[in-house]
């Protein structure tokens, strides 16, 4: 089971490759927690890719909202970060999941709670290295659409496209 | 709160908002005001809530001060690792995607994690051993 936040969900949407994740974890299912799908619905264009994923994919994506444990730590988390972020931070720590997020903030304090973590350009890698992004070209233009919105440093961008066909 | 865009709206301002809003303080030069008049003795004074910015600086952004500075304070925090990027899209009244366009508006990008290829190759290790 792998949590998404929204930075990462929004990321994968915007630039047309949650089939990817679909692919790249075949034997996972993903939790988008009540607070991120409330959030992430507020963008027109975001509303209505998330809507098509639930639609299609509804098998293996589903939105859950807290129960009241996991609200009690997100609870905790609020003061540095949205509720929404605190949900998918309290709901992996406390079922043992994994997390994709991207907002260094909400990183820190998951690391914090030693949450296993990655992000959309690890989603990236490993959808290129198990062959859901096909060519090279392919991986290049998803890591340029990303980079019109989200910053990260050039030797993280080669990192990614460094990544070599898994036999 | 109305835009204060200038030290010479002030006393209009005030005026205006005063009664309602509670007292607004500013700086004329280097002396605290209220209503028009000096303040002293400055050590009472509640000034939180009080922006100072060179006058020359006002005059040249061209949007809304309070939003503008309110947005950027913000964006300052979620750089620092203070604050989370939504949460510092809702202490703005915007969405995360509002957030986005309005730092692509000012040709910035959100920084994202992870910060280093070993942070990554960490992360990377460690998300497929959790399998």
């Amino acid at each position: 089971m792998i949590i998404l936040d929204a930075t990462a969900l929004s990321a994968l949407l915007k630039v047309g490759a949650v089939h990817i994740l679909l692919e790249t974890f075949p034997s996972d299912s993903f939790i988008i927690p009540g607070e991120v799908w409330g959030e992430i619905r507020k963008t027109d264009v975001i509303r209505a890719a998330v809507d098509r994923v639930l639609q299609e994919h509804g098998d293996r994506f589903r939105v859950l909202e807290v129960d009241q444990q996991q609200a009690a730590l997100a609870s905790q988390l609020e003061e540095r970060l949205h509720r929404g972020e605190s949900e998918a931070i309290a709901i992996a720590k406390l079922s043992g999941a994994r997390l994709i997020m991207d907002d260094l903030t909400a990183r820190t304090v998951a690391k914090q709670l030693s949450i296993p973590i990655g992000g959309t350009l690890l989603v990236m890698r490993l959808a290129y290295e198990k062959c859901p992004i096909e060519t090279y070209e392919e991986l290049k233009d998803l890591i340029n659409r990303l980079s019109e919105d989200l910053y990260f440093n050039r030797s993280l961008e080669e990192w990614v496209l460094q990544a070599e066909k898994l036999s | 709160m109305e835009n204060l865009r200038h030290v010479t709206d002030a006393p209009k301002y005030l005026e205006k908002v005063s009664q309602s809003e509670g007292p607004v303080f500013y700086f004329y030069g280097e002396i605290p005001m209220w209503r028009g008049e000096p303040l002293a003795p400055v050590g009472k004074l509640r000034l939180q809530n009080l922006v100072a910015l060179p006058e020359d600086l006002v005059t040249l952004i061209d949007r809304d001060l309070d939003k503008e500075i309110s947005f950027l304070a913000s964006f300052g925090l979620y750089a620092e690792k203070k604050i989370s990027a939504l949460k510092a899209a809702n202490l703005n009244g915007m969405s995360y995607g509002g957030f986005l366009t309005e730092l692509r508006s000012r040709g910035l990008r959100l920084p994202i994690g992870p910060e280093s290829v070993q942070e990554a190759e960490q992360e990377y290790r460690s998300f497929l051993e959790e399998k």
